[in-house]
């Protein structure tokens, strides 16, 4: 069995795959790569918004989106501690990473991708389908 | 008094059971992968199938879901400041 790594998706990744119906590929990615992923409930009401304001998903569409990842992430309560975030409001995801020692934050938020100050590697799904 | 055979159905399954209690948090997500992922996935290519069919495709750029998330980010930062501080 493969060593597990952490990761941590942020919710536009999310909203991206769900919102295009393309979730289940995500999830084999995750599965084939043997990934811990981490969110916890602030990142996936964020996806529940996200969905419903966006792609017009009813709020039930929505919560069953939500309880279908669920098996493959672990719910996780971080503090905000850090403040590391060039900007303040990203700071939780930033937290979230840092106190579950994940190595990868997997965004499409080109303003977390360049900050260079983030202890930890940020890529996009890109990057994640290319490892399969 | 039981029989062998009970016993020998009870015994892996308390050891099992006992075996999982111990294992970590995320131990017990990868065994939880290992055993349910390919269900799930299967499951969530259903439900995906019935929303193609439901529901109108809207396409979106990454810049375009990126501007989505970061405003209901940043609101719910600004809600979460007035109530803190």
């Amino acid at each position: 069995m493969l060593t597990p790594k952490r990761y941590c998706i942020d919710s536009c990744v999310w909203v991206k795959y769900a919102g295009h119906f393309k979730i289940a590929s995500l999830l084999g990615y995750i599965y084939d790569n043997n990934l811990l992923v981490y969110a916890d409930n602030y990142l996936l009401g964020e996806v529940h918004h996200a969905l419903i304001k966006a792609f017009n998903f009813t709020i039930s569409e929505a919560d069953k989106t939500i309880l279908l990842i669920s098996p493959f992430i672990i719910v996780s309560a971080p503090r905000n501690i850090f403040r590391l975030s060039k900007d303040a409001k990203d700071n939780y995801l930033y937290d979230l990473c840092i106190q579950n020692n994940c190595s990868h934050l997997i965004t499409v938020d080109k303003e977390i991708l360049t900050d260079n100050n983030a202890p930890f590697i940020r890529k996009t799904d890109a990057w994640l389908k290319k490892k399969k | 008094m039981q029989s062998t055979s009970k016993i020998k159905s009870q015994l892996p399954f308390q050891a099992i059971i006992s075996a999982v209690k111990k294992l970590t948090i995320e131990e017990k997500q990868l065994l939880r992968q290992q055993l349910f992922a390919t269900d799930a996935i299967a499951e969530m290519r259903v439900f995906e199938l019935q929303l193609k069919k439901k529901k109108a495709s809207i396409k979106k750029t990454d810049e375009e879901i990126v501007s989505i998330t970061t405003s209901i980010r940043a609101k719910k930062y600004a809600n979460a400041k007035k109530i803190l501080y």
